[in-house]
């Protein structure tokens, strides 16, 4: 595990690398199947549970990103107590069996976490409305440079002539996304909030 | 906005600013509405670009569900097609054999014991009528007209003709308690046919009816239960007795029963 957190902070085709390996080891060590135990009692599917997994390993990836992990830090449980976590936020069901436990259980960044993956997902349609606006283009560039790819290899990705031009070309997308948000306060309200 | 204050802002957000220039900034956020406004959008942009890594991520993770599942959907068919392919015919491959296997031991299942049955009650009902059809011309009438209905199935009839005829001999007496046994196990009246054989035995003093007896006796009795361990010593003890008269024909019997189908039958029951 040490070695996928050290290749997921080098960012680029190491993160992705490193975010596939935990992705199915994670699966391999039936995450679902445990995740599935939790919520069938309360009228949880199998595709609920796959549904939650996927969300809880993109709330795994966040806290991952930020590198608050302790260094015995165990993936599996906390992706289970994150899991469990977003199935008591459901509409459905505010339960979720409690044969489970471990030292995630309590751990109050996994609310947290979860609160904010939440948020993402209400804002879902308005930050949809927003990347609509920008070119096919543009959307690669952001994405990459999100993901820590270098300038050099965007370059190569988008089959630019230079890094220099990547720079460029990402410095203008960035920028024409500001100036888009910065004439709509209230969008940028909704979205900050 | 110049690119300096562009890149001094997207600093601030990512924590990259000295402790000096973290400070300006935060001296000039307090007093510059403009700044202020402008690090909202700054921040509302990193809100839609994690959400351009977040999709990307999702798309990836359905990616890799296929390829663990070996099932693939819509968005990544064209991914991994081959590998779903040859995963699809292996399992299928692996339930037909499978569907196959169960569709054969549900057969032998079904069909071994019955098989088994057959195989006595065709050489008990092919021994009778090889040997109870031939008719003596020196016979009194009504005895020989008891060999011809029993030649002809009339069952009924042989017990009812044996019933009013009366032996004018041992012999005779024995030949038709034989075709009584036999003609009560044709109308299926088992147990009066094996109580017939019984009489016979104890009541026989040559070895041709005895051997007779015990031979159709242990036929019907395998034909019941086939893999009865005390019908199936019994037949053994028939097949090594060497003066026994059809202990050539047990032998012949026990032989056809280390046929696969009958090896199933013994299994199953």
């Amino acid at each position: 595990m040490k070695n996928l957190l050290v290749l997921l902070k080098n960012g680029g085709n190491d993160r992705y690398t490193a975010q596939e390996k935990i992705y199915k080891q994670l699966r391999g060590e039936g995450c679902v199947n445990i995740i599935y135990r939790s919520i069938e009692p309360y009228r949880g599917t199998l595709h609920d549970a796959e549904d939650l997994f996927q969300d809880a390993f993109l709330v795994l990836m966040k806290k991952l990103d930020k590198g608050e992990h302790q260094d015995e830090f165990n993936a599996k449980n906390y992706l289970v107590a994150i899991a469990r976590n977003l199935w008591k936020n459901t509409s459905r069901s505010n339960k979720v069996a409690e044969d489970y436990q471990n030292e995630y259980a309590h751990d109050a960044s996994i609310s947290l976490y979860c609160d904010e993956h939440l948020e993402r997902q209400e804002k879902r349609k308005l930050v949809d409305g927003v990347i609509n606006t920008l070119t096919d283009q543009c959307k690669e560039i952001l994405r990459l440079w999100m993901e820590d790819f270098s300038m050099r290899e965007i370059a190569a990705k988008l089959d630019l002539s230079s890094e220099r031009m990547a720079i460029k070309y990402k410095y203008r997308c960035h920028k024409r996304l500001v100036k888009y948000l910065a004439g709509r306060p209230n969008l940028v309200n909704e979205l900050n909030n | 906005m110049g690119s300096e204050k562009f890149d001094r802002i997207e600093a601030f957000i990512d924590g990259k600013l000295s402790e000096d220039e973290l400070k300006e900034f935060m001296e000039r956020l307090e007093r510059d509405e403009k700044l202020r406004e402008k690090l909202e959008a700054h921040k509302a942009a990193r809100v839609v670009a994690e959400s351009l890594a977040e999709h990307d991520l999702r798309n990836r993770m359905k990616k890799w569900k296929a390829q663990n599942t070996g099932t693939s959907d819509k968005e990544t068919k064209g991914a991994a097609p081959k590998q779903g392919v040859v995963r699809r015919m292996i399992s299928y491959g692996i339930a037909a054999s499978l569907l196959a296997f169960v569709v054969g031991v549900s057969y032998l299942y079904v069909d071994s014991p019955r098989y088994a049955s057959n195989v006595f009650a065709e050489r008990n009902t092919g021994e009778y009528t090889h040997a109870e059809r031939s008719v003596e011309q020196d016979m009194p009438t009504e005895l020989r007209d008891i060999h011809q209905l029993y030649a002809a199935g009339e069952w009924e009839s042989v017990i009812e003709g044996v019933r009013q005829y009366q032996p004018l001999s041992t012999e005779e007496e024995m030949t038709l308690d034989f075709l009584l046994a036999d003609s009560k196990y044709r109308i299926g009246n088992i147990d009066v046919a094996l109580g017939q054989y019984n009489n016979i035995l104890e009541t026989a003093d040559d070895r041709w009816h005895i051997d007779r007896a015990e031979w159709k006796k242990v036929l019907i009795q395998l034909e019941s239960e086939p893999f009865n361990k005390v019908y199936l010593d019994e037949l053994e003890k028939i097949a090594e007795d060497p003066t026994h008269l059809y202990r050539k024909a047990a032998q012949e019997l026990i032989s056809e029963m280390r046929g696969l189908r009958f090896t199933f039958g013994r299994l199953f029951i």
